[in-house]
């Protein structure tokens, strides 16, 4: 069932401890389907996702001009040629679906307020152990750590084509992601993006509520496991850390 | 349905050193994996589009067969040559000499 692969990508340990940020809506949808949402690439805010950092895109042209026929008949005009590297790229752009997840031992005030921009939310934590190994799928998923480059001068960091959708500029150092990612068929029918079907028990350690949430929310929260059969993870539920006193 | 047809090697994009300025000579391997259902881009006259996916198989002799191939919609035009029609595949070479299959061709010549 787990089908998480490794292959030439930056995997974090398996006790690498991950969070995932999202809406009451999203939570509420996650915990009625037992699933987690992989969106299409093409759909992601950031519009360089998936795209050429400058000397990767130089590099490119310098491989069509090495481009070599062997037994192409020459009715397959220099477009093809030209134009092959470009093409596959847009059209995985279109067909590549990720998952992302926030790394590190502690909550992230930066996707703290990310998040709210959406409304109350919630943050799940859980490792990079559980979460590849809850996912049942009969679909290849990758995952790595997402590398983050000053897309003027650094190429993408891995050899496999699938590599630059792990690929993000450095002014979102501070997300720190770990990303799952899926390929769809090209032939598939164009999808916002795939829910992927997820071991909740598994997956979720801890559900963390947003700093400042008042105390209903966390009841909310928790009348939501116990509506969807996940009542043992009702007493995982807790107020945000960044809600502590300070002591002076 | 289409019965499985041999796979010819197409084209390969080499592999550059950076500064280089020149592709990395290396003897490449053509490699392909199995169960992964590649794009089919078909080739007819001025037509240049999707038309499905396929499977690739190695054969005992070495060389690829494409099989299985599923068509997204087809449809045959007058004038095509199936007869004569071929599979060719596009490849992506490293430095490590593997040449892996990115997509498949069906170049189809017109009568």
């Amino acid at each position: 069932m787990i089908s998480a692969v490794q292959i030439e990508f930056d995997q974090p340990n398996l006790p690498t401890r991950v969070w995932r940020h999202i809406d009451l809506a999203q939570f509420a949808w996650m915990l009625a389907t037992r699933a987690i949402w992989f969106s299409k690439v093409s759909s992601l805010e950031d519009k360089f996702e998936g795209s050429y950092p400058v000397p990767t895109a130089e590099r490119l042209q310098a491989v069509e001009s090495t481009m070599e026929r062997l037994e192409l008949p020459p009715e397959v005009g220099q477009d093809y040629v030209r134009d092959y590297s470009g093409r596959t790229l847009k059209s995985l752009r279109e067909r590549v679906y990720v998952n992302c997840w926030y790394s590190g031992l502690n909550e992230s005030a930066a996707l703290w307020q990310w998040a709210e921009r959406k409304g109350q939310s919630v943050a799940i934590r859980s490792t990079f152990g559980r979460l590849i190994g809850s996912c049942a799928h009969t679909e290849r998923i990758y995952s790595s750590r997402v590398r983050y480059l000053n897309y003027q001068k650094d190429p993408v960091p891995f050899s496999h084509r699938l590599g630059i959708f792990f690929c993000k500029r450095k002014s979102f150092e501070h997300e720190r992601e770990v990303r799952l990612l899926m390929e769809g068929l090209p032939t598939q029918e164009e999808l916002p993006g795939v829910a992927v079907q997820i071991d909740l028990e598994q997956l979720i350690q801890r559900v963390v509520v947003a700093p400042r949430a008042p105390t209903w929310h966390l009841d909310v929260v928790r009348s939501l496991l116990e509506r969807y059969g996940l009542g043992e993870l009702a007493q995982m539920v807790h107020k945000s850390d960044l809600d502590r006193d300070p002591i002076f | 349905m289409v019965d499985p047809a041999p796979l010819h090697f197409g084209l390969v994009s080499h592999p550059v050193k950076y500064g280089a300025g020149g592709a990395v000579e290396v003897d490449y391997a053509h490699s392909v994996e199995e169960g992964r259902r590649y794009p089919v881009i078909l080739h007819a006259g001025n037509l240049h589009e999707e038309a499905g996916t396929c499977r690739i198989r190695r054969m005992a002799n070495g060389a690829f067969e494409v099989f299985d191939f599923q068509s997204g919609g087809l449809e045959l035009q007058f004038g095509w040559d199936l007869a004569d029609s071929k599979f060719y595949g596009s490849f992506v070479a490293d430095e490590d000499g593997r040449a892996t299959l990115e997509e498949v061709l069906l170049v189809v010549p017109q009568q």
